[in-house]
């Protein structure tokens, strides 16, 4: 695998794994660095009907649910809020408050919400390419999406006033 | 509004390397260590062989089975086609 096919991925696919693991900055690493282990490994089983990055968030998130069905509830004791570690991200640079707003708007969403808001912002992932990700009908994808945004939306502007 | 909101959610999102990628290139199997055990076994045979008619064709004519197999030409022609196969092998599957 080149280095530069890590590099290109290692920011949604690390951010998209921080978020499912609710901030759990170890695991997260953790589970990337085995998303693309596996996804060298297994590179010959790679059709060409997808994107490459589809595939590797189907690992990636393919690892998230093995490692939650095994470790349980016990995951969520080693969470924490993502804002308390933000070194080696850009968080820094936004302004704190609206920082805090996403993060607290994002805190509010279902795991299944904030996980369809990540593949569509962070990777901008198609809605075909999303259904098939998170294994959930197109239509549905589409629905939630736009309801989920709106959510989003309306939490922002009421902080903000 | 909702490109403005995804580009905000991106950058709010986004995470620095910080050798990340240097740890996972490390973690990578090397490409000799990712060959499969038949491919190992077609380079071994094809050694095997490369050796067993160098071994025939360095006794020559001394063998008394015959000149088939005893003669020059057959030995000589398999040694190439072994040493062939033990180069590509080698370039191929490496």
């Amino acid at each position: 695998m080149c280095p530069w096919l890590v590099r290109r991925y290692q920011s949604p696919l690390r951010s998209y794994l921080r978020q499912m693991t609710a901030g759990d900055l170890e695991t997260a690493d953790e589970l990337a660095q085995e998303s693309f282990i596996r996804a060298y490994q297994n590179i010959e089983s790679f059709r060409a009907d997808s994107q490459f990055s589809t595939w590797l968030f189907q690992i990636a998130r393919n690892q998230f649910l093995d490692l939650k069905k095994s470790k349980g509830n016990k995951m969520n004791e080693k969470t924490r809020s993502i804002g308390e570690e933000a070194e080696g991200t850009s968080m820094i640079e936004s302004s704190s408050n609206r920082r805090i707003m996403l993060e607290q708007g994002l805190q509010k969403l279902e795991t299944t919400e904030r996980e369809l808001l990540l593949l569509n912002s962070v990777q901008e992932f198609s809605h075909q390419e999303i259904s098939k990700i998170a294994e959930i009908p197109l239509g549905t994808v589409k629905t939630r999406l736009k309801i989920i945004k709106e959510k989003m939306r309306n939490f922002l502007e009421e902080s903000h006033q | 509004m909702d490109n403005q909101f995804d580009l905000e959610l991106e950058k709010f999102l986004e995470v620095k390397d910080n050798g990340f990628t240097e740890r996972v290139m490390k973690q990578l199997p090397s490409p000799a260590k990712g060959r499969s055990k038949q491919k190992n076994l077609w380079i071994w045979a094809g050694a095997v062989a490369f050796l067993g008619l160098f071994f025939i064709w360095s006794l020559g004519g001394s063998i008394p089975v015959g000149n088939f197999i005893s003669g020059y030409y057959l030995p000589t022609a398999g040694m190439l086609c072994a040493t062939f196969s033990v180069v590509t092998g080698l370039f191929v599957y490496r």
